[in-house]
Order: C-alpha cells, then sequence, then structure tokens
C-alpha cells in the first residue's frame, strides 16, 4: 500500500506513515480528503459509496477500506 | 382573483425555469464534489478533465466559507445541474441561457469573448496558416 504515499501530492510526504489521519497529521481539508479518496478510487479501479468514504479520514482506515474490497487491484 | 393567483405561480414557475430540469433535492458540497469529479473521471478525456478538475477544485475552494445559504444553494444547484450535464455528455453544444448572458457584467461579457477566441485559436493549425480548423 506504499501507493498511497506517492499520490499524496498535496502536503509534505515524509510525515505519511501508516498511522496518519488526514485532517490532524496530514493538515488535509475536508475537500483534499474527498480528492485523496478519489485518487484511492481511481488507483485501485474501485467505486467507494459516500457512506464509506466519508469514513476514510486516515492512511490506516484507507488501506483497510482497500483490503477489504475483493475488487480492488 | 384565482386567475390572478394562477398567473403568479405560473410566473414563478417560468422564472425559476431552470430548477424544473433540477432534482429536487440538493447534495451537500461533498457527494456533490465527488459526483462531479467521478463524472470528470468517466466523461472526459484527460485534458478537457485536468482543466475541469481544476476549476472545480478552485470554485469550490473559493467557497467553502459562504455563509448565505441563497448563495450556498445557487452554488450547490448550479453546479449539481453541471454534474447532469457532464454525466449525460449533453452539455455539447449547449447553448448559455439567455438570462444568465443579460446579467453579466461587462467584464464578464469580456472575459466569454477571450474564452471564445481561445478555443477558436486552439482549433487551428499552428504554423500561422489561415487554413481549415484541425480536427
Amino acid at each position: 500500500m506504499d501507493i498511497l504515499k506517492n499520490f499524496d501530492k498535496v502536503e509534505d510526504a515524509t510525515k505519511i506513515t501508516n498511522e496518519s489521519h488526514f485532517s490532524k497529521d496530514l493538515g488535509l481539508d475536508s475537500l483534499d480528503t474527498v480528492e485523496v479518496v478519489m485518487a484511492i478510487e481511481e488507483e485501485f479501479s474501485i467505486e467507494i459509496p459516500d457512506k464509506e468514504a466519508d469514513a476514510i479520514h486516515s492512511v490506516e482506515k484507507a488501506v483497510n477500506y482497500i483490503l477489504s474490497q475483493p475488487d480492488a487491484h | 382573483m384565482r386567475g390572478s393567483i394562477s398567473r403568479l405561480a405560473t410566473q414563478s414557475v417560468l422564472q425559476n425555469g431552470p430548477l424544473h430540469t433540477a432534482p429536487l433535492a440538493i447534495l451537500p458540497p461533498k457527494p456533490l464534489y465527488r459526483r462531479i469529479l467521478r463524472a470528470h473521471r468517466k466523461h472526459l478525456d484527460s485534458r478537457m478533465r485536468l482543466l475541469g478538475d481544476e476549476y472545480v477544485k478552485s470554485e469550490f475552494r473559493a467557497h467553502r466559507n459562504v455563509e448565505n445559504p441563497v448563495h450556498i444553494i445557487g452554488f450547490l444547484s448550479e453546479w449539481q445541474m453541471y454534474a447532469q450535464k457532464v454525466e449525460g455528455d449533453s452539455w455539447r453544444g449547449a447553448k448559455i441561457e439567455e438570462g444568465k448572458v443579460q446579467k453579466m457584467s461587462d467584464q464578464q461579457i469580456g472575459q466569454l469573448y477571450e474564452l471564445m477566441q481561445a478555443i477558436k485559436t486552439e482549433g487551428e493549425p499552428g504554423e500561422g496558416g489561415q487554413g481549415d480548423p484541425k480536427i
């Protein structure tokens, strides 16, 4: 899941860890978070329903979500 | 009396013209933002998508602190109609509503004209010819 680190373009990439929280640690606002989730969708060829997309606000949550998707590749 | 009420109702329907094509429910900003970015991803080629994404991102960012509810509703409903158009691929060749042009300032008209010129130039071959636009 290292790919995540590369396409988080908005902020200081050195701060990204598995535990990073998008807004608290990485300084992303709610629009940035939407953009990150959209980039994840594209990268893994999945579409994340709104309810679940709203719950993704950390690297860990994103990774868990992707791992839980059998279609993700 | 009855007649005048129905006339008033008709007038308000006409004034709100574009709304009848809009869905009744206005999406909140985040779902709408997602929907627009997805529509760009699915329906636009890469150059148009880049342009569209940049524009929608800067617009949403520029309006994120707006507090006037009328402005917020206007912003969201216009973008929602835009999303529907992109999703339906129905925006090509669409015209700007007359009312909207009339409400524009001179500066906005100027910008629109510059945009038209830029698009025309884009379609022409680069080597100073006045030849046919290359498509």
